[in-house]
């Protein structure tokens, strides 16, 4: 076996060599037998012409010589290839058309499968990954469920003693304003433990990461980016001072450019715990396990713990409390099924383009029938015809895939940079590798059998009986019509099936966009600041400011009316915690949201009041304590009964303080409009004590005119009053609500996309079938004029049948599509899968335009001179 | 001398083998060297003689150099491999036994009794 690969690829190499040395061989026979029979006494003419004699044919016996080297496949693949080549440059416009179709094809296939490669399979960025998990606290509470529930901090440190991880670290993210070095701006800050780092086994590009002594202290550590983009890749930012939210801190450290944990952090500071808080959880756990335990064992130890510190957990829920979830999973588990969906997506253009290519290369099989007769006259056999063919359908789709897959490469950056953020997690990690270069030349092998296989067939079965005369366009076999119908019923059929996911997506983004969020958007200008505990050390600072502040604004000209949140909804706080009600000993697990709010918040947001009354001036930081409740909490915890004078603590249980319910107002949306609204306990801010949620806070003012002047009024309100202040978002409510709406609409844009391009690659192969059709018929139609059909007749009679392949596809497609919907039913919102407006829409539109595409040629058949038509029979 | 006989198919391959076990040879050489020691009995078709040389040295059977030959030319010399001196020592027992056998079989009269 290895000598006769040798000996195969010794004459494959060094082709000419081996041709010149058998040349050499034969000649050396002749001479020597030419001499032999010279000294046998003939002449030397006659000697030389009797050793040609007896070896016989030359050219034969090379022949098969390299046969007998194993050299005729090549050959032979070599001949076909060189002759499809000029096959192809004889005829640029099918091969323009069908490799820019492949090319499409493959590149969207090939970015869509990096995308799925880099962030649903590659294994995380660190030391052995699989054992990295996170865990979270799972609970339902009547109508409301979490599976990624975060941890208190005494939960934390109790975690940290299970032999089940060898690490834990918790990490808490949120927004944070940093100062000090040129412009105040916002970074994701994540606060972290001294763990974290080791668990992850990263270390700093520079610098150092926090140690177990720096908790609590004032350190940070830049991610690359932000060292990279604030501060100009400075070397020498380490040791600088720079302030975190009012709080001088020192830069300790800066993270390599892959390190991306927890996803899109720009700034890493150590986590304060506080080991006695358990009524505000923020903390999300990772852990690495430990060697040997598995995430379920894990999972039994920890819940085991919950349920002896016990408190946490509502008795009920004690058994399905926890979940362990590989760091991966619970990384890219979410976009799992998107990213699936946009696979079968490409997948599905890919085939129609691949019946393209079947379709035109049909068409050109027919018209080289007269080729492919000679050639089998000359003696060709239909093994070697078909090979021929399928020779010149896989050059096709070798050119079309290398086109395609440079495409992708030189794209994919554009395409990435159009995905909005948090649609797609590792994103940083997404680059077109060997995995998926391998990938695609195996796909594109794949479609040229697929697409070059039935066309090389049908093209290779002539009759030899046939002569050229006969053999004309209308000398067409009744199988290849109906392969080419084929391919058009499956093509409609599949442009059905992603036209109808589109819809669908399309129809849920429109639903969405219409969802009431509970309050009246427009107009509503916003603008977030926060205020360092060093500057407004205590509660009545803080307070004081927030008061004058909102003092001005209500001034100024244009803001009908103004009030102040610290829970802003399509914010960028979150305060969701638990409460207690009076009587009741253990805290519910309805987790709500807990605004503070300044008199006017409802009458300015917009929302309405449905019982009791709202905050005003007699809720003083001495009056008895109170609270608005959003109905859902109303009837949460007092089902049929009369919620006003109920009481309620949002802090310990057993001590209070206890609010009195004096209002009940409607729901509000609070960060997606996709999810139900998030119950609400506000409380007036004169009467927040906690400094913690009083750092942030978010003014609202409704613009009487010109919001763009508002917000730019606002600003200079809040810089007259503290020049220091270190930053202010300032947006139009309007605009933070469109925001969450970026992911349904890419969503709905991407599969929109694939769609569209699988609809213009079906018509025209519709139109190609057609004036293909129209070309065959022509005599038939000729006759048919010459005998009074009228025009409208010819028209019926050419679009008539396309219509009725497009009309097969589409029942086709609608069961198909019926099938398919129902993996988008995660993705949709208020439209059921089955939703009967898409589907009557979908089938009208292709319909119509399938139509069109048969029309153009049907109207040229139309114009046909019966004189003409009948000659050219 | 009779006329030379036609080859038995598949029996070229062998006496090539045969032949090249004797010592190197270029191609005429081998062909001369199979007249010689079939003592003229076989006639080789000069014509196939090549394809069958080129086909046992792609199966490794035989390898192939170049090299001086008798009337100071250069000629590609055949030489024997391992794997077919292995070949040409099967083949020669398969012979044998296909010839005992042919020989018993046609040796064979009519049963009497």
């Amino acid at each position: 076996m290895r000598a006769w690969l040798r000996s195969l690829l010794n004459a494959l190499f060094r082709r000419s060599r081996y041709e010149s040395e058998l040349d050499e061989e034969l000649r050396f026979h002749l001479e020597t037998r030419a001499e032999q029979l010279e000294r046998s006494g003939l002449g030397r003419a006659e000697a030389d012409r009797r050793a040609r004699l007896e070896l016989g044919a030359v050219e034969s016996a090379k022949e098969r010589c390299r046969d007998a080297r194993g050299l005729r496949w090549p050959d032979e693949i070599r001949q076909d290839l060189r002759f499809a080549f000029r096959g192809f440059r004889r005829n640029p416009g099918f091969t323009v058309t069908a490799v820019l179709t492949l090319a499409l094809g493959i590149c969207a296939n090939a970015a869509v499968f990096t995308v799925v490669q880099s962030v649903l399979l590659q294994p995380l960025p660190y030391p052995e990954p699989e054992r990295l998990v996170m865990v979270y606290t799972v609970g339902a509470f009547g109508p409301f469920s979490w599976t990624d529930g975060p941890f208190a901090d005494p939960d934390y440190l109790e975690l940290r003693k299970l032999a089940a991880f060898s690490e834990v670290a918790t990490v808490t993210t949120n927004e944070a304003a940093v100062s000090g070095t040129g412009d105040p701006a916002r970074a994701v800050r994540s606060a972290v433990t001294a763990s974290l780092f080791p668990l992850l086994r990263v270390r700093s590009a520079r610098g150092r990461v926090f140690l177990t002594e720096d908790e609590g202290s004032p350190v940070a550590v830049l991610s690359d980016r932000l060292w990279r983009g604030r501060f100009k890749a400075d070397p020498a930012v380490i040791g600088r001072v720079e302030s975190v939210d009012g709080v001088p801190h020192t830069i300790v450290g800066v993270m390599p450019p892959a390190f991306d944990f927890p996803p899109n952090t720009e700034l890493w500071t150590p986590l304060r715990l506080q080991p006695s808080s358990r009524h505000n959880a923020f903390n999300r756990i990772v852990g690495r396990l430990a060697g040997g335990v598995s995430a379920e064992q894990a999972r039994a130890q920890v819940t085991a713990l919950m349920t002896s510190v016990g408190r946490s957990l509502p008795p009920e829920k004690r058994s399905a409390g926890i979940g362990v979830v590989g760091l991966r999973e619970s990384l890219v588990g979410k976009v799992r099924p998107l990213l699936l969906v946009f696979l079968a997506a490409v997948a599905c253009v890919l085939l129609i383009a691949c019946t393209n290519i079947a379709n035109l290369l049909l068409a050109r099989a027919a018209a080289r029938g007269q080729e492919m007769s000679v050639r089998a006259t000359l003696g060709a056999g239909r093994a070697r015809l078909v090979r021929q063919l399928l020779t010149e359908s896989l050059a096709l789709a070798v050119l079309g895939g290398a086109l395609g897959l440079a495409l992708a490469r030189l794209g994919l950056p554009a395409l990435l940079a159009w995905v909005p953020p948090d649609v797609l997690p590792r994103i940083e990690e997404v680059r077109v590798g060997g995995v998926v270069s391998g990938v695609a030349f195996a796909a594109c092998l794949l479609t040229g059998l697929l697409f070059g296989l039935a066309p090389a067939l049908s093209g290779s079965r002539r009759e030899l009986v046939q002569t050229p005369r006969t053999r004309g366009a209308s000398g067409i076999g009744r199988a290849e019509r109906r392969l080419r119908g084929g391919l058009v019923v499956a093509q409609t059929a599949l442009v059905m099936v992603l036209l109808v996911g589109a819809g669908l997506l399309l129809k849920s983004f429109w639903k969405l966009q219409r969802v009431d969020p509970g309050f009246r958007r427009d107009r509503l200008v916003t603008m977030s600041l926060s205020l360092s505990d060093r500057r407004y050390p205590t509660v009545e600072h803080k307070l004081a400011f927030y008061d004058r502040l909102l003092e001005r604004i209500r001034g100024l000209p244009g803001a009908g009316d103004a009030s102040a949140v610290n829970l802003l909804p399509f914010g960028l706080q979150s305060w969701n915690g638990d409460f207690a009600i009076e009587g009741q000993d253990e805290p519910t697990t309805l987790i709500v949201g807990k605004p503070a709010v300044s008199d006017h918040y409802f009458r300015v947001m917009g929302i309405p009041l449905r019982r009791g009354r709202v905050f005003d001036e007699r809720d003083a930081v001495d009056a008895p304590r109170v609270a608005v409740v959003s109905e859902a909490v109303a009837r949460y915890c007092w089902p049929g009964q009369d919620p006003l004078g109920r009481r309620l603590t949002m802090d310990d249980a057993s001590k209070g303080p206890w609010l009195t319910v004096v209002g009940v107002v409607g729901e509000v949306r609070q960060d997606n409009l996709a999810a139900d609204a998030l119950p609400m306990i506000y409380v007036p801010l004169r009467q927040e004590y906690h400094p913690f949620f009083l750092g942030a806070m978010a003014f609202v003012a409704r613009a009487d005119a010109d919001p763009a002047r508002l917000a730019a009024a606002l600003r200079a309100q809040a810089r007259a009053l503290d020049p220091e202040l270190p930053v202010q978002r300032v947006e139009m409510l309007d605009r933070l609500l469109s925001g969450s709406l970026a992911p349904p609409r890419f969503r709905a844009a991407v599969l929109l996309a694939f769609g569209l391009l699988a609809l213009v690659l079906a018509l025209v192969g519709i139109y190609g079938v057609t004036a293909y059709e129209v070309t065959r018929r022509t005599g038939e139609v000729g006759i048919r004029r010459a005998l009074g059909a009228q025009t409208s007749a010819v028209l019926r009679l050419v679009i008539g049948r396309s219509m009725g392949l497009v009309a097969a596809g589409l029942a086709a497609g609608i069961v198909a599509a019926l099938a398919a919907a129902r993996v988008l039913e995660s993705f949709l919102f208020a439209v059921t899968p089955l939703d009967p407006a898409t589907f009557a829409a979908v089938t009208l539109g292709i319909a119509c335009v399938a139509a069109l595409a048969s029309a153009i040629p049907a109207r040229r058949a139309a114009r046909v001179d019966p004189a003409v038509a009948l000659r050219s029979e | 001398m009779t006329d030379p006989a036609p080859l038995l198919p598949g029996t070229l391959d062998l006496l090539i083998l045969k032949a090249v076990s004797l010592g190197p040879q270029h191609g005429i050489g081998v062909l001369m060297r199979i007249e010689q020691i079939s003592g003229q009995a076989f006639a080789i078709e000069q014509g196939a003689l090549y394809p069958a040389l080129h086909r046992l040295e792609h199966q490794g059977l035989l390898e192939s150099d170049w090299g001086a030959s008798e009337n100071n030319r250069r000629a590609r010399y055949y030489r024997l491999t391992s794997a077919g001196r292995r070949r040409l020592g099967e083949e020669t027992a398969q012979w044998n036994r296909v010839v005992a056998a042919m020989t018993t079989a046609l040796k064979a009269s009519p049963e009497r009794g």
